[in-house]
């Protein structure tokens, strides 16, 4: 057999080549020091990223000092300009008064019962002697816990004279004539008599918005329904408990029989027939729940049925009557009453016929209001 | 000095010959294969905090030479492209350990720096290291077929360079 030329030996001659001491001495000094600089670059590489992150991280954290102190800045002087305005209003108020009230005996009045909240217009003001009083046109009231139909939320006259209580001998009311105003309206007490006195908690300017008597802005409570936030008055309507001005009866237009008649008042309408008998009418009355408190005293329901008219939906009573056991008159007699709800305040209209429920009908079908 | 410098000088210590034996295999050429030994060892000073001694040092050590060469080579091919200079390597004189022995050594030093790299490479770990299949198939990333088929072709391709080099053909079919 013949040798072959290049044995495994052969090939592993080639593994001889060496790596002198003085080569890898030579090699280890420069990877040490190319290892040396590599580190020093990376010392500085992240010395440099921390200072940049620091640098970053102190110029957002400046913009947002100076964001946040530019805003507390402008605010502020929004609310010095707001002070300046109200000091303006207030001394251009000052400057043309018709009156200025400087002295009151009301320092000691002591509040007996508070009755409502009135918005009213000035109409004048008087003052006598140590006593001030402003003649006022009621526009609308709510508040107090009087009974929303009674005669202290309904006074006859809609302008009304109040006593003025000021919070002390001296104070200075700037108030003119036509100008509105918000009442807390009571009962008073000055040590030897009661009476009715009012007191003055905000006024209306010429921007539309309330100030207190101090020149400010008016921002307070009065009920959890009716409240005063930057000037604006603020109510929910289930509360402003004043008679709406719809159900004034002479805003009522119907037909009736032509050989009736009617009379009346913008409150209560009779229609009487040619005998001048009275035979039916029309009135405003409150209920609460179910219509039964709407109706007529000494009456017996025989019969109930819906109705629907063009400002809504009621209830139609057949009732019989009678007169009260100390008339000593036993006579009875039908009447048909139509119960019709106006608004969500509990009041309803009752018209009401006698004996003939077709002329109710068609009263009923004519019946509109303005 | 710490850990990682201690661990590259063992490193270096033990490894860096038998490194610089590969390259001046790899590349032809002593003093770049000294440059390149150095690069082997400062990437492994950068990949040490990293190595998870899923292989030995040795075989890390043998793949980063390799990948180096590689590069080296390829930047060289780019560079002598566009210098015109594509075969500067061949004049590389022969190192004196190779010239101190046979005849027969010098040819196939001559032969083996002709072959592409992969062939050069797989004759030096499995012919001139001696390396076992499965190890070189590691170091190389290859399976131990691909080694097997691809051994065999280089040695192929080196028989053919001998030829080439001035072998008489009586001695072709026992070169190897």
């Amino acid at each position: 057999m013949i040798k072959p030329i290049f044995s495994d030996e052969e090939f592993q001659d080639l593994n001889s080549i060496d790596l002198s001491k003085k080569q890898k001495i030579t090699i280890w000094r420069n990877l040490n020091l190319k290892i040396k600089r590599r580190r020093k670059v990376s010392y500085l590489k992240n010395s440099l990223i921390l200072l940049s992150t620091l640098l970053i991280v102190f110029i957002l954290s400046t913009n947002l000092l100076n964001r946040n102190l530019n805003k507390h800045r402008q605010s502020a002087a929004i609310q010095k300009n707001k002070m300046v305005t109200a000091k303006e209003k207030q001394s251009a108020i000052l400057k043309n008064p018709e009156q200025i009230l400087k002295k009151s005996d009301s320092e000691h009045w002591e509040l007996i019962e508070r009755q409502r909240y009135d918005l009213a217009i000035i109409e004048k003001i008087n003052t006598n002697a140590n006593q001030i009083s402003i003649v006022v046109t009621r526009e609308k009231s709510f508040g107090g816990d009087a009974d929303p139909y009674g005669p202290v939320f309904n006074p006859d006259s809609k302008t009304r004279e109040y006593r003025l209580k000021t919070s002390d001998e001296k104070q200075t009311l700037y108030l003119k004539g036509k100008m509105k105003v918000l009442l807390a309206v009571g009962h008073y007490a000055n040590g030897q008599d009661q009476f009715y006195a009012a007191e003055v908690l905000s006024y209306k300017d010429s921007n539309e918005k309330f100030y207190n008597p101090q020149g400010q802005l008016a921002n307070f409570r009065l009920s959890s329904a009716v409240k005063m936030v930057n000037g604006e008055l603020e109510t929910t309507d289930q509360q402003i408990k004043e008679k709406p001005d719809n159900l004034n009866l002479n805003n009522l237009t119907m037909i009736i029989p032509t050989n009736w008649t009617k009379r009346g008042n913008e409150n209560e309408i009779f229609f009487d027939d040619k005998s001048k008998q009275t035979v039916g009418g029309i009135s405003i009355v409150g209920y609460y729940g179910d219509f039964s408190a709407a109706l007529p005293n000494h009456s017996q329901i025989l019969k109930t049925d819906n109705v629907e008219v063009s400002f809504g939906k009621g209830k139609i009573f057949t009732l019989l009557r009678d007169n009260p056991a100390a008339s000593n008159n036993s006579k009875t007699w039908n009447e048909i009453h139509a119960i019709l709800p106006i608004n969500k305040n509990n009041l309803a209209l009752d018209v009401w016929v006698q004996g003939n429920k077709d002329i109710l009908l068609s009263i009923l079908k004519s019946i509109h209001l303005k | 000095m710490d850990i990682t410098e201690q661990t590259l000088e063992g490193l270096f210590h033990d490894y860096s010959t038998l490194i610089y034996r590969f390259l001046v295999l790899m590349v032809n050429s002593r003093e770049e294969a000294e440059d390149l030994t150095q690069e082997v060892f400062i990437r492994a000073y950068k990949g040490l905090p990293n190595f998870k001694g899923e292989s030995s040092y040795k075989t890390w050590l043998y793949t980063i030479a390799r990948n180096i060469a590689y590069d080296h080579c390829r930047k060289k091919k780019t560079l002598h492209f566009f210098k015109g200079l594509a075969h500067l390597e061949k004049n590389e004189p022969v190192p004196e350990e190779i010239l101190a022995k046979k005849e027969q050594t010098q040819y196939l030093y001559k032969a083996l720096v002709e072959l592409k790299l992969s062939y050069r490479e797989i004759i030096i770990l499995r012919k001139i290291k001696g390396y076992q299949i499965n190890e070189t198939a590691e170091i190389l990333g290859w399976s131990e077929a691909k080694v097997k088929t691809t051994l065999h072709r280089a040695l192929n391709a080196l028989k053919n360079e001998l030829l080439k080099k001035g072998l008489n053909s009586d001695d072709q079919a026992n070169i190897f």
